[in-house]
């Protein structure tokens, strides 16, 4: 191998005698001489076991069902979970609706807020880097803390966010109390935590944007509003659509801050998918019903993200 | 030679000194704390009002026992899943564990994972004497049995108490409740507008009305009104016309005298309100009571009151919560297990847990202690908790099946829909028809 001729000197080095140099040695050899397999080992053995055997392991309960118990196998029954779920659940296909509706709610908010103010924050100006270091901060936080105090901050009675409605006049809302307003509440806090991860995305994909078009446009006379639009979006298009592949593949499968601010409620007003399966197996026992419900989020959000990454790569040829 | 022929004598002493020291570890007919030495047992419980109690007797038990205890204590929800799937994957370490059994009892039974410990107080090799079963009071005996099987030692039990400002019920004449219509009026009297603004300062009433979370208070209302959860042949009847009448006052009394957002409610909001003064009325355990009169966190400190809960036509019916301690079937140190549930419920035990002050223990016996006398204050409510626990108390507040939370959530969305103003009828029904569905579901899967 090229390796072992790189360095001759090394080999011919006198041998110390000592049992634990000369093993060193030929392990060291046996690296080298199977860098191929070496180096990949641990990554498979990773991928393996933290995605591979729970996916199989899952496909395979998802076509039993179980209690959740030792003492009990599984039973094998065919495909009866998967028509259970598609043609007697009607909560599946609320919580599915619930699902796209908040997604495609919460990250098209994302996007065109956080577009815009990375647009404002790419300008030059007067404490502009703690500006952005703020502007950070919501993503760094932990989702449970902030979905508690969040939590708080809704209450009808003793929460901030009435107090301040109504001192600007505006009604008093029930938030996360009615089926109606705690989807949209959550909603809220999502585009809060994660507007800062559209606004990092752009704004590295604005750095990025080509000088000469702009200079041209300056000499035609454009005005600000024909350039953004003409050129500047344009521009961001492939930026923009990985932010959106990154946040609606997240958004999908949102869990935690909604466990703790309804639990999926009031009566499983934001029961997305992924809630809908963790109660299954979590508080209904119902292991091998859940494992299939776990599976058709995976495909859902598997098919989402093949046509953004399509849709990716075509806007990306240019 | 002469150092070998030290040690060849030492050895031989050692040992002679060993065996005699043994028998007390062989006789098999003496009960002795210290026959398990040198086991180690991990106990796992959710913070309940003993906890902080019983982790500091678990020292002394390992200084009696010579057993080492390896306790955790997680939050509730935390504390389910974690032990749920520990024994589902059938390898558990786990020997002890606090056990809830109304919400849990008939799952883990029906999955094996109790010892039963009928056979251990039969046994008076494993026994302590005067350890005396028949001691713990009726209702948390029944608590802890299902099929005839002692499934757990009880610990404590967590009456509802029906807690109200005293001040208010003063200042507006208003007497303390007996039925759900008084309990209506006086909820109606004091949703009131103190201070002229147009906006309702304090509210009537307030409780649960989070769905799942809500079915235990409810379950008062329910029994009250003469309802069931099944009948006698084990077929649900949540919409029956006392149900749905329960249903209705429930939801009625949240959705005109009680705070906004009362469907996003679990005892923890109930309870902040209730102490900022904002609410007139409101139920609780009896264990809560500290927390009201706490000078540094609540504002009513000095004017909370307490009765017993209200009832219907059908009589009082305080939900009572059971706690107990049970022993894992697959432990591989049952006998240690079971040294370490007797230390904390036998008659010692128990006074040490009602000594750390608000904890209603589940032994008759120890409330008669002369030792225990001035240390239970406030006397009323340790009174006024006995005397609902053996009079008005129900331990089987929840539908007797294993999927229970998934019958609590049907009903709890019905009664979410109730606070909200909807057809209670049609709420009622449509619950009704899917705890047919779960039940028989159910009963499918336990035929096979």
């Amino acid at each position: 191998m090229a390796l072992n001729v790189a360095y001759p000197q090394e080999k011919s080095r006198p041998v110390e005698g000592r049992r634990s140099s000369e093993l060193t040695r030929q392990f060291v050899e046996f690296i080298d001489r199977n860098l191929k397999i070496v180096f990949p080992v641990p990554l498979l053995v990773t991928l393996f076991l933290l995605i591979i055997f729970p996916l199989i392991y899952t496909a395979y309960l998802s076509f039993h069902t179980w209690g959740l118990s030792a003492n009990r196998k599984p039973d094998f029954v065919w495909f009866t979970n998967y028509v259970r779920i598609f043609f007697h659940d009607p909560r599946f296909w609320h919580s599915v609706l619930i699902t796209m509706y908040y997604s495609f709610l919460a990250v098209g908010t994302e996007i065109v807020l956080g577009t815009a103010i990375a647009l404002v924050l790419n300008r030059k100006f007067a404490g502009m880097k703690i500006v952005r270091s703020i502007f950070i901060l919501p993503m760094a936080a932990t989702p449970a803390a902030i979905s508690l105090i969040w939590t708080m901050m809704f209450h009808p009675d003793i929460g901030v966010v009435n107090y301040l409605m109504t001192r600007f006049h505006l009604p008093a809302l029930v938030w996360l109390g009615h089926p109606r307003s705690a989807l949209f509440a959550i909603v809220m806090v999502d585009v809060w935590m994660f507007t800062p991860f559209v606004v990092l995305v752009v704004l590295a994909g604005l750095h990025a944007l080509p000088r000469e078009p702009y200079e041209a446009a300056m000499v035609d006379g454009a005005s600000p509003g024909q350039t953004l639009w003409y050129l500047t979006l344009p521009f961001l298009k492939p930026t923009i659509i990985v932010a959106l592949i990154f946040r609606l593949v997240q958004a999908l499968k949102t869990f935690d801050i909604i466990f703790i601010m309804t639990e999926g409620g009031p009566a499983n007003a934001t029961e997305t998918l992924n809630l809908y399966t963790f109660k299954r197996m979590f508080m209904y026992y119902k292991g091998g019903y859940s494992s299939a419900l776990a599976l058709i989020l995976l495909s859902v959000v598997l098919v989402v993200n093949i046509i953004l990454i399509r849709l990716r790569k075509r806007e990306w040829s240019y | 030679m002469k150092s070998k022929r030290v040690v060849i004598v030492l050895t031989i002493v050692g040992l002679f000194m060993a065996t005699t020291l043994l028998p007390n570890a062989i006789a098999a007919d003496t009960f002795n704390w210290k026959k398990c030495e040198g086991t180690k047992l991990r106990f796992v419980m959710h913070k309940i009002p003993p906890s902080k109690a019983v982790l500091e007797t678990l020292p002394k038990f390992e200084e009696k026992t010579g057993i080492k205890v390896d306790a955790e204590i997680l939050p509730e929800s935390q504390f389910r899943q974690k032990v749920l799937i520990q024994f589902a994957s059938g390898k558990s370490d786990i020997d002890v564990y606090l056990t809830m059994p109304a919400n849990d009892a008939v799952k883990y039974y029906t999955s094996g994972w109790y010892e039963p410990l009928g056979n251990y107080l039969n046994d008076p090799s494993k026994t302590e004497p005067g350890y005396d079963y028949e001691d713990f009071a009726k209702s948390a005996r029944e608590g802890c049995t299902i099929d005839n099987t002692i499934i757990g030692m009880p610990c404590g039990f967590s009456p509802a108490i029906f807690y109200y400002r005293k001040d208010l019920f003063e200042k507006y004449n208003v007497a303390i409740p007996q039925t759900f219509d008084d309990l209506e009026a006086a909820a109606k009297k004091l949703t009131l507008d103190t201070d002229g603004d147009g906006k309702i300062d304090i509210y009537g009433w307030s409780n649960r009305g989070k769905g799942r979370v809500a079915t235990s208070v409810f379950s008062m209302f329910l029994f009250g009104y003469g309802g069931r959860f099944l009948d006698d042949d084990g077929n649900p009847v949540i919409n029956s016309p006392e149900a749905v009448q329960a249903l209705d006052l429930y939801g009625r009394l949240l959705r005109l005298y009680g705070p906004p957002g009362s469907t996003n409610f679990n005892f923890y909001e109930v309870y902040s309100l209730f102490q900022q003064g904002k609410v007139a009325m409101c139920t609780a355990g009896a264990s809560t009571h500290k927390v009201f009169v706490d000078p540094e966190k609540s504002k009513i400190w000095d004017t909370v009151d307490y009765a017993i809960m209200p009832g219907g036509p059908n009589g009082r019916h305080s939900f009572v919560v059971v706690w107990g301690f049970s022993v894992y079937s697959g432990s591989k140190n049952k006998d240690a297990a079971w040294l370490l549930v007797q230390y904390l419920t036998d008659k010692s035990g128990m006074k040490t847990l009602l000594k750390d002050g608000g904890v209603t223990v589940a032994r008759s016996s120890t409330w008669k202690d002369p030792d225990i006398a001035p240390i239970t204050k406030p006397k009323k409510l340790f009174d006024l908790s006995l005397e609902t626990v053996e009079k008005h108390g129900n331990p089987y507040w929840n539908p007797p099946a294993i999927s229970v939370t998934e019958l609590r959530d049907a009903l709890g969305a019905a009664i979410v829909a109730s606070i909200l103003g909807e057809d209670v009828k049609k709420a009622a029904d449509k619950a009704q028809a899917e705890w047919v569905r779960i039940l028989k579901e159910e009963r499918a899967e336990m035929k096979k």
